[in-house]
C-alpha cells in the first residue's frame, strides 16, 4: 500500500510539475508553444495603424512560441524605417511592395499586376540583402475617399466621377504624397485634373478623414484598409484608370536575420495568407475607432485565425 | 477737473522766468495715516502750520513718521483723516497730480528719470505743465546755473553720468523748474559725503533766504535742522509734536525730556552759532585784534576769544570786548525764554 | 541765453572718442550677423542649383516651392508674434498695476499650460474645430509662444526702481503718463529681449504648418524625413535656421534703436 502511494504522489507531482512548468514557458495567455525558443529579434513597424497591428501580430506570434521579442514599432515615416532594418536597428518590418518598387528601388513604371510586381520587387532587394516574406492578399493601396452623401449626390462611382465635383472643391492631401513619384503630381496628370479646377490642401494623415467627414475636405488622401473609411461613412470610388501600384504587404527581413533563424522564417510564412481586406480593415478600426491597443487586436487575431491555440 | 482755486491755478499760468512764486502759508490739521492690518496709527492727528515763505524742518528718530508725514502734503500717501490746507484752499481731495505740479518734491533715493537728459529731467514739470519751448529751455538753464551746473556742459548728460552730490542737485533744480510755492524734501542730502553735505546744506540755505518759498523738510540730523530751518517740529513716535518752534527756542528751552534728548549736549555754545554779531552793541573804532565780517555769528566770535584775542572788530562798524560778548550772550538766553 | 555747446575734447579716452569706439563694439554683431546669413544663402543656393535631383526631390527642391514655403513661413512667424504681441504687452502692463497684480499667479499658470501642450495635437484639434489654414496655425503658435513676452513684460515692469516712479508722480504725472514716458521706456529693454525669444520661438513652431495646411518650411522638412531624401530635409532645415538667424538680426536691430539712451 505504502509504495503504491509513493506512485501516486509521484505521478501527480511529475503532473504538477509539467503543467507549472509549461506555463512557467510561456509568457503569453495562449496556449504554450517552443517551436521558436532561443530566437531573440525587434521588430519595428512604421508610424500609422496598420503598418503597427501587422508587426504586433508578429511580435504576439513570436512570443507565444517562446521566441523573445524586443518592440521597437511606430518609427516615423517610410524610408527611415527601411534604414533603420538596414543599419541593423531593428530586424524586420512589414514593407508594401508599390513603396519598395518606387522608393527604394527607384522604379517608375505602375501598370505591373500585384504577384508579378512581388516577384520583381524581391529580385531587386537581392541586392540590397533583404529578404521578402509571402505577401497578403489585401491592397493597402492609396485612394481617395468622399462621403457616402456627396457620392450620391454628385453622382461619383469611380475617380473619373470625382472631377464632376464643384471647381474649387477642396482635395485633402498628406506632405509625404505630394513628393512621392507616384502621389499627388502624377494622379493630376493621369487624370487630366487642372490645378485651377480644385483647391489642394495639405494636413496630417490622421486629421484627413476627420476632415473629409467634416466638410473641410471634399476628397480626402486616404489608405485602401484603414478603418476609418467605413466607420466615419465613407466610400472609396473604383480606379478606373489604373493609376496608384500595387501595395500588397509582406514581412521583410535583412538576408543576416532569415539566416539565423529559419525556423522563424518557415513559421511567419503562413500569417500574410491570412489578412484579408475586410479582415484588415476589421483590425484598423478595432484600433483607429474603438481604441482598443494594438497588442490586444495582434493577440485577439492570432487566435481568431487558429494561427496561435 | 481743473481747479480754479488761487494755489492750483497759480502754477497753471506759468510764472514769468525772472520772478519767483512766493511760498504759501500751509496747514496741516489732525493729518492722521492708518495702514490697513496694523494697530497703531503711522501718523497721529498731526496739527501745525506752516508759515509762508519759511523753511520747517521735521526732525526726529527713524520710524517717528516724519517723512510719512511730509508725503502725505503732496498725497503721495493719502491721509485716512484730516485736512491739508494750503495758501487758503483745502486741498484734501483735489486731483492730486494737479496740486504735485506745483509743489516741488525731492526725495532721498533721489529718483532721477534714468533714460532722460539732465536738461530733460529738469523740464518735467514745466513740460507737463505746457509751457513753451523757449521759456522752457531758458528755465532749464538758469536752474542749472542756480544749482552750480553749467548746462552747457551737464545739459545733455545722462543721470547715470553724475555723482551722487551732482545728481542730488539736479534734483533740486528739477523740484525748482516750475517755480513751485511750496518745496517738500526728505533728507535730500543724505546720500552724499559729509563735506559735499555741508556744501550743498550752505548753498540751499543761501538759495532759500533768496527764493523764499515755504519748505517742509524732513531730517534726523539735528545739526542739519539747526542750520536750515527757520522753525524745527521735534517729532516723536505716531509724529507727535514734542516741541515746534525757532532754533534758538528749541536749543535754550527744550519744551520735553525727549527734546532735551534729542538735543543732546552743549545747547548753550550751539546756541551762540545761531546769533549774528550783526545785533550786538559795539564799542567804536576798531582794536587789536582779528576782524570779522557782519554776518558772522557769536561763536566765531567766542571762538576768537579763546584762542586769544583782546578784541574782536566787526566790519567797520566797532570793536567787542569779551565783557561785551558776555552780556550779549545772557541778553540772547534771556530773549529766548 | 544758454551758453553755446563746449567744443568736443578728442584726446584719446575723451567721452566722445570711447563712444564711437564703443559703439562699434556694440554693433559689430548687427554688421556680421547679416553678412554671415547671406554667406549661408548664397551657399545653400549654390549647392542646390548644382545638386542631381530625383523626381522625388525636385518636387520640393525649385525655386517655385522654395520661395512659397519661406514666404508662407515668415507670414506664420510674423502673424503669430504680433498676435503675441498685441496680447502679451498690455497683458503684462495690466498684470503690473496695482488692481490687477493679484491675478497674475492665474494668467501666468495658462501661459505655462500652452507651452506645455503637444503641439501638433493641440493644433489638429483647432484645426477641426476652427478649420484648417493659416489663422488656426497662426493662433495655435501664438498660445504656445505667449509665455516669453509675458513673463518678460512683467519683470521689465516690477524691476524699474519704484522711486523713479513716486517721483513721476510726485512730478505731477498722471499714472497714464507715468507709464507711458517713465515705466514702459525704462522696460523696452527687457521686453524687446523677450521679443527676440519669441520670434525665434514662432520660427521653429511654425514648421508645424504643414499638419495643418498652413504652409511653412515644414513642407520640406516632413516630407524630406519621410521618404529619406536627405538633401530635401537638410535644406529645409538650414532655411529654417536661416529665417530664424534674421528674426533674431531684426529683433537686435530694433532693440539697439529703441533701446532709451540713458540705461
Amino acid at each position: 500500500m505504502q509504495v503504491k502511494s509513493h506512485k501516486v504522489v509521484a505521478i501527480a507531482a511529475a503532473i504538477a510539475l509539467a503543467v507549472v512548468g509549461s506555463a512557467a514557458t510561456s509568457s503569453s495567455a495562449n496556449a504554450a508553444g517552443t517551436s521558436l525558443k532561443g530566437v531573440s529579434v525587434i521588430v519595428g513597424s512604421k508610424d500609422f495603424t496598420e503598418s503597427i497591428v501587422l508587426s504586433k501580430i508578429v511580435k504576439q506570434f513570436i512570443l507565444a512560441n517562446g521566441g523573445k521579442v524586443v518592440d521597437k514599432t511606430n518609427i516615423k515615416g517610410s524610408s527611415t524605417t527601411r534604414e533603420a532594418m538596414v543599419s541593423g536597428d531593428i530586424n524586420m518590418y512589414w514593407e508594401y511592395t508599390g513603396t519598395a518598387w518606387l522608393v527604394y528601388q527607384k522604379q517608375t513604371d505602375v501598370n505591373i499586376a500585384p504577384d508579378v510586381l512581388y516577384k520583381k520587387v524581391v529580385a531587386g532587394d537581392k541586392a540590397a540583402k533583404v529578404t521578402w516574406l509571402p505577401m497578403t492578399s489585401f491592397n493597402d493601396t492609396y485612394a481617395w475617399a468622399i462621403t457616402k452623401a456627396n457620392a450620391t449626390k454628385y453622382g461619383v462611382k469611380t475617380y473619373s466621377d470625382l472631377k464632376k465635383l464643384p471647381a474649387g472643391s477642396a482635395w485633402c492631401v498628406e506632405s509625404e504624397f505630394q513628393s512621392r513619384p507616384d502621389g499627388w503630381a502624377g494622379f493630376k496628370k493621369a487624370y487630366s485634373i487642372a490645378d485651377s479646377s480644385i483647391t489642394t490642401k495639405v494636413l496630417d494623415t490622421g486629421a484627413i478623414y476627420q476632415a473629409t467627414k467634416d466638410g473641410q475636405c471634399m476628397v480626402g488622401e486616404v489608405f485602401a484598409t484603414d478603418g476609418r473609411i467605413g466607420a466615419l461613412g465613407l466610400m472609396v470610388p473604383q480606379e478606373d484608370i489604373s493609376y496608384f501600384p500595387p501595395y500588397n504587404a509582406a514581412l521583410t527581413m535583412t538576408d543576416a536575420t532569415a539566416k539565423k533563424y529559419p525556423q522563424l522564417v518557415k513559421a511567419l510564412a503562413p500569417i500574410a495568407a491570412k489578412i484579408s481586406n475586410a479582415t484588415m480593415q476589421n483590425l484598423n478600426a478595432r484600433v483607429d475607432v474603438l481604441g482598443e491597443d494594438a497588442d490586444t487586436v495582434a493577440k485577439s487575431f492570432l487566435t481568431a485565425s487558429g494561427l496561435v491555440k | 477737473m481743473v481747479s480754479s482755486s488761487s494755489f492750483v491755478a497759480l502754477q497753471l499760468q506759468g510764472g514769468s522766468v525772472s520772478n519767483t512764486t512766493q511760498g504759501q502759508e500751509i496747514r496741516l490739521e489732525k493729518l492722521t495715516k492708518r495702514y490697513p492690518n496694523t494697530t497703531k496709527d503711522a501718523v497721529s492727528e498731526f496739527n501745525l502750520t506752516i508759515p509762508a515763505g519759511e523753511c520747517v524742518v521735521f526732525v526726529g528718530p527713524s520710524g517717528c513718521g516724519k517723512t510719512t508725514t511730509m508725503k502725505m502734503i503732496n498725497r503721495i500717501i493719502e491721509p485716512t483723516s484730516g485736512r491739508i490746507v494750503i495758501g487758503g484752499e483745502d486741498v484734501t481731495k483735489s486731483p492730486a497730480h494737479e496740486l504735485r505740479r506745483n509743489i516741488g518734491y525731492v526725495i532721498q533715493q533721489i529718483g532721477l528719470f534714468p533714460h532722460m537728459s539732465i536738461a530733460d529731467n529738469v523740464a518735467t514739470v514745466p513740460q507737463l505743465l505746457g509751457w513753451e519751448k523757449n521759456k522752457t529751455r531758458a528755465r532749464v538753464n538758469e536752474l542749472l546755473d542756480l544749482v552750480g551746473l553749467d548746462p552747457s556742459e551737464y545739459g545733455s548728460r545722462y543721470p547715470k553720468q553724475l555723482s551722487g552730490g551732482q545728481q542730488q542737485r539736479v534734483g533740486v533744480a528739477r523740484a525748482l523748474a516750475a517755480d513751485p510755492a511750496v518745496l517738500l524734501m526728505d533728507e535730500p542730502f543724505g546720500a552724499t559725503d559729509p563735506i559735499t553735505r555741508v556744501r550743498l546744506q550752505k548753498e540751499f540755505r543761501a538759495l532759500q533766504r533768496e527764493l523764499k518759498k515755504t519748505v517742509v523738510f524732513v531730517t534726523h540730523d539735528f545739526e542739519e535742522a539747526l542750520l536750515l530751518g527757520d522753525r524745527i517740529a521735534v517729532l516723536s513716535d505716531q509724529s507727535q509734536v514734542e516741541q515746534y518752534g525757532t532754533p534758538l527756542e528749541i536749543l535754550s528751552a527744550p519744551a520735553t525730556k525727549k527734546v532735551e534728548s534729542f538735543v543732546g549736549e552743549a545747547a548753550s555754545v550751539r546756541m551762540l552759532g545761531l546769533v549774528s554779531l550783526s545785533s550786538v552793541t559795539l564799542a567804536p573804532g576798531t582794536g587789536d585784534g582779528p576782524t570779522l565780517q557782519e554776518g558772522a555769528t557769536l561763536r566765531e566770535a567766542m571762538e576768537g576769544f579763546i584762542t586769544g584775542a583782546k578784541v574782536i572788530n566787526v566790519g567797520t562798524r566797532g570793536h567787542l570786548t569779551f565783557e561785551a560778548l558776555q552780556s550779549a550772550i545772557s541778553s540772547t538766553r534771556k530773549g529766548a525764554q | 541765453m544758454p551758453k553755446a555747446l563746449a567744443q568736443p575734447n578728442l584726446t584719446a579716452g575723451s567721452m566722445y572718442s570711447q563712444s564711437a569706439r564703443l559703439i562699434f563694439k556694440r554693433h559689430r554683431s548687427l554688421i556680421i550677423q547679416p553678412l554671415l546669413i547671406l554667406a549661408l544663402s548664397a551657399a545653400l543656393a549654390i549647392t542646390l542649383s548644382r545638386a542631381h535631383l530625383d523626381v522625388i526631390e525636385k518636387v520640393t527642391i525649385n525655386q517655385k516651392f522654395i520661395f512659397r514655403a519661406i514666404q508662407d513661413h515668415l507670414i506664420l512667424s510674423f502673424a503669430s508674434a504680433a498676435v503675441i504681441l498685441a496680447v502679451a504687452i498690455p497683458a503684462g502692463i495690466l498684470l503690473t498695476r496695482r488692481r490687477y497684480k493679484k491675478f497674475t499667479p492665474i494668467v501666468l499658470i495658462l501661459a505655462n499650460i500652452g507651452q506645455a501642450f503637444p503641439a501638433v495635437g493641440v493644433l489638429i484639434i483647432a484645426g477641426i474645430l476652427f478649420g484648417f489654414g493659416k489663422p488656426i496655425a497662426i493662433f495655435s503658435f501664438a498660445a504656445f509662444g505667449i509665455l516669453p513676452i509675458l513673463r518678460n513684460t512683467i519683470v521689465g515692469l516690477q524691476e524699474i526702481d519704484p522711486f523713479i516712479i513716486e517721483s513721476a508722480l510726485g512730478m505731477g504725472m498722471t499714472p497714464k503718463q507715468a507709464l507711458r514716458q517713465i515705466e514702459l521706456p525704462l522696460a523696452v529693454p527687457v521686453i524687446l529681449a523677450g521679443v527676440r525669444t519669441t520670434l525665434i520661438l514662432t520660427v521653429g513652431v511654425a514648421t508645424l504648418g504643414v499638419f495643418v495646411n498652413g504652409g511653412g518650411l515644414g513642407t520640406l522638412i516632413i516630407p524630406g524625413l519621410k521618404l529619406n531624401r536627405e538633401l530635401v530635409l537638410v535644406t529645409g532645415g538650414i532655411l529654417t535656421v536661416i529665417v530664424a538667424f534674421t528674426m533674431d538680426w531684426l529683433a537686435r536691430a530694433a532693440e539697439e534703436l529703441l533701446r532709451p539712451r540713458g540705461i
